[in-house]
């Protein structure tokens, strides 16, 4: 019941944010906006997915989850929003604090791997690892520029993808379907944290 | 044993003459319908090869293979187009929604040949509802790459991810109706809400909304 709720709410969460960023997009047209809407557009339609999974069947498939798949294009759509609210300085910026990055993300991926399948660990693991690594890049040029609000999406986007990682270290050591699960609360600042993304992005894009 | 490549033969035949008989205007319509036709066949014989390769139960292999393997299908005969010719943007949505049609239209004949043809009320069901599913996948690829394949550092990563979208959605599909039972009626639902709620949204909402912004 608990894992139905949570779910849930995901889902409703990235509904949500997707039809906002959408009339966002549709009233300002810009490129960032198309970009969020498409990201929470993945996210909800693999929220739908899981849940769905989750409720009807009860067996892991043998080979891979859709839903798995959907995450990916999130991620892949978030990667393209971070190029897109950049400009060249930030993305020529060298800072010792990117090679938190993987420092992190390394041995995360080796850990997932070792105990789950190595081509979507691998995948995800990538695209993590560039993410993290933009994220703070991104973070620490922009908290220097006087003025500038797009530390606001860099720190959302770093605070989303450092739960992500704490939610699939929390799903292999703990087993259960109540509230006493970590997995569940972790998932709930998850939700929260994706649904902040959006007033993030909207601070930046209207710098 | 089911001659697929006899079936598909019988279909694309009287379609091929007619469109030579057409002349050249309508030619690429009846071109994306081959394209699509043949994907929809080359599809069942991937999945059957990928389920075998994996042991999986006939549930798993419609859940979880077929709308990897039926999509990225679908997305091949676009993406020859796309690098070939670089067609103009509008064409691009025309191209993948004429595609999966003709998808469509075949795996409901491969329905029919398994299933028979006696319920019209289920027929008329599963064919509006397969048929606005694979025409949201399409569209949701179709309309996404006239905005991503305009600027270049967005066409791969853009692509991959319209494509894992329309997966995403085609799987949601597809685990309903492999439940079976009350569920897969949703599914049928599902795809023509959606298709309808677009058009509403396309054609009522989105000018209305574009003028009041614009005035």
């Amino acid at each position: 019941m608990v894992e139905i709720f949570d779910n849930l709410t995901q889902f409703l969460a990235a509904f949500i944010a997707c039809l906002l960023s959408s009339i966002l997009y549709l009233r300002s047209r810009r490129q960032p906006y198309f970009l969020l809407a498409c990201f929470y557009g993945c996210f909800m339609l693999s929220g739908i997915y899981w849940m769905l999974y989750t409720i009807l069947i009860t067996d892991s498939p043998p080979m891979f989850y859709v839903a798995d798949i959907g995450w990916i294009s999130g991620y892949l759509f978030l990667y393209l929003l971070q190029d897109a609210l950049s400009d060249s300085h930030e993305r020529a910026f060298k800072c010792r604090s990117m090679w938190l990055a993987p420092l992190i993300e390394i041995p995360l991926t080796a850990y997932f791997i070792s105990i789950g399948t190595v081509i979507y660990n691998l995948i995800t693991g990538g695209i993590f690892l560039t993410l993290v690594l933009r994220s703070v890049r991104g973070f620490v040029y922009q908290r220097k520029q006087p003025g500038s609000k797009k530390w606001y999406f860099h720190f959302s986007l770093l605070c989303f993808l450092m739960l992500e990682n704490c939610l699939w270290l929390s799903s292999y050591p703990w087993v259960s379907n109540t509230l006493t699960n970590p997995y569940f609360w972790i998932d709930f600042t998850v939700t929260a944290s994706l649904f902040c993304m959006l007033p993030a992005v909207r601070k930046a894009v209207n710098q | 044993m089911t001659y697929i490549e006899n079936i598909f033969v019988c279909i694309a035949a009287p379609l091929l003459i007619t469109a030579l008989c057409m002349g050249r205007r309508y030619l690429r319509f009846f071109l994306f319908c081959f394209a699509g036709m043949g994907a929809c066949m080359l599809s069942a014989y991937i999945n059957t090869f990928i389920a075998s390769l994996y042991g999986a139960s006939p549930f798993n292999t419609t859940a979880e293979i077929a709308p990897v393997v039926e999509e990225i299908m679908k997305f091949l005969p676009l993406l020859f187009y796309l690098l070939v010719f670089e067609p103009e943007p509008d064409k691009i949505k025309n191209a993948i929604l004429t595609i999966a049609a003709g998808f469509a239209t075949f795996e409901n004949i491969f329905h029919l040949i398994d299933n028979g043809a006696q319920n019209i009320s289920f027929l008329l069901m599963r064919g509006f509802g397969a048929g606005a599913m694979h025409i949201i996948c399409g569209a949701i690829i179709g309309s996404g790459l006239t905005y991503v394949w305009r600027r270049e550092w967005l066409k791969i990563a853009g692509t991959l991810g319209l494509l894992g979208a329309s997966i995403a959605f085609h799987g949601i599909y597809n685990l309903l109706i492999a439940y079976g039972g009350e569920v897969q009626y949703i599914a049928y639902v599902l795809p023509v809400l959606t298709v309808f709620l677009s058009i509403i949204l396309s054609k009522l909402v989105f000018p209305k909304l574009r003028d009041k912004i614009s005035a």
